[in-house]
């Protein structure tokens, strides 16, 4: 990799790959979740219920493989296992963690939503299927381009967010597929997470595929943005978070 | 150039010595160790297959998506999917009263390859190149200390061992990738410290003597 290549992409990391803002829409949604994982030694499916309140507010009840549910609330984890009475509990990392569900973010992403503080728009056009497309320049703290962010949009909404470089590789990609109303908010019932290396090379793929989608349950009996419930009599392990 | 008197000729030739040769050894050092950069095609030896098999099918897709990168039709997952089918091997055929085969275990259930692949993924190596290289030692001693966060779709579903082991070895993979590419980013500092303290002292002894 050439020098210009590596500082560049730095300051791409640094600025440009960063999630949307965790925009919740109203109320957030609750749907069955069907989670699929691709990568080079994986293939994984999980199956359960989701409550979305924001990117960092969410419960997960898993049922498959593994009954588990999973508490995230403003960076820390916590997974629960009540069959096996044990709990695991993830320390708040010291920088945060920006790119936990870095996929499931895009959720509830508006237009707006997409871009940084540090971006300007410096494109707009139509596709050929009647799609609005806007490209926006990311650019370090001294101004200087750092990468594109590309968006498109369709009548639904977000439907597309493609994060590129200043080599024009493609580094992340996320699809959002037809949205359902709920509430004030439209929630894709599919969202593709796409990760690719800085040659452009596919590494990951992500798939969240969403069923039954409606409103969040009331604050009394909803559990996402609470603290984790823990069975009493379960052992406590530290998860390496 | 001219100098005052014969020590200080060799001296301005022993410091353009020792620039020259600190400049040669850490280009030789950090040439090599930038090329093994982590990517699907640097993982451990068993990820190694699987992950070659996945770049061929996709290679057309990398090539094609550097200029239009909204255009490709078809989701990634799905290209993934079929090459991952494609490169299975096929199901043999078993007579109906023969006992059923032990099925195959799955790929996610070796969580040592499944770390180690994510770290390619996910560890941010630019981040830490520069700050090794804005830092020197502190840098890498931070990029050893610090652990990565493992993602957490990776843990949405596993069992406790399973996530025990991964997250582990993700860490430890992580620092790892993390420490080298403090390395790298001290190293290019120091090539670019030395050639700007060559040109430095060069300056310097040409304007006094």
């Amino acid at each position: 990799m050439r020098l210009t290549t590596y500082l560049s992409a730095l300051a791409l990391l640094i600025v440009g790959l960063v999630p949307p803002r965790a925009h919740a829409a109203e109320g957030g949604f609750t749907a069955t979740f069907e989670l699929e994982v691709l990568a080079a030694t994986e293939r994984s499916k999980s199956v359960g219920t989701l409550e979305f309140k924001d990117a960092l507010a969410l419960f997960m009840d898993v049922t498959e493989p593994t009954r588990q549910q999973v508490f995230y609330l403003n960076g820390r984890i916590t997974l629960v296992y009540p069959e096996q009475k044990i709990v695991m509990e993830g320390k708040y990392p010291p920088a945060g963690s920006p790119l936990a569900f870095d996929t499931l973010s895009f959720a509830t992403t508006r237009l707006g939503d997409t871009t940084t503080d540090r971006a300007r728009l410096v494109e707009t056009t139509t596709s050929d299927a009647g799609k609005l497309r806007q490209r926006w320049e990311v650019v370090d703290l001294k101004g200087k381009a750092a990468g594109e962010i590309h968006v498109e949009e369709g009548p639904g909404g977000v439907e597309m967010v493609a994060i590129v470089d200043t080599d024009g590789v493609v580094r992340r990609r996320y699809r959002m597929g037809t949205r359902v109303p709920v509430g004030e908010a439209a929630i894709p019932q599919q969202i593709d997470g796409e990760y690719f290396d800085v040659h452009g090379q596919p590494l990951r793929a992500e798939r969240w595929t969403f069923t039954d989608i409606a409103p969040l349950p009331p604050e009394g009996t909803r559990r996402a943005g609470k603290e984790a419930v823990r069975p009493p009599d379960a052992e406590v392990r530290e998860l390496n978070w | 150039m001219s100098f005052a008197n014969k020590s200080m000729g060799a001296r301005f030739f022993a410091n353009m010595a020792f620039a020259i040769a600190t400049f040669a050894a850490c280009s030789l050092l950090y040439v090599p160790v930038l090329r093994a950069e982590i990517t699907a095609d640097s993982l451990s030896p068993a990820v190694q297959p699987r992950a070659a098999v996945l770049n061929t099918a996709t290679d057309t897709l990398a090539s094609s998506e550097r200029t239009s990168p909204l255009d490709a039709t078809q989701p990634l997952f799905d290209r993934l999917a079929q090459a991952q089918e494609e490169a299975a091997p096929p199901t043999p055929q078993t007579p109906a009263t023969a006992p059923a085969a032990v099925p195959a275990p799955a790929a996610s259930s070796n969580p040592i390859a499944a770390a180690t692949a994510d770290v390619g993924v996910h560890v941010n190596s630019m981040l830490w190149g520069l700050l090794g290289c804005a830092t020197g030692l502190i840098g890498i001693l931070i990029a050893y200390l610090v652990p990565p966060t493992p993602p957490a779709t990776s843990l949405v579903g596993k069992d406790p061992g399973y996530i025990a082991t991964y997250t582990s070895t993700y860490q430890d993979v992580g620092k790892k990738a993390q420490g080298k590419a403090a390395i790298i980013g001290c190293l290019i500092g120091n090539v670019v410290g030395g050639a700007v303290w060559l040109i430095y002292t060069a300056a310097v002894t040409a304007t006094l003597y």
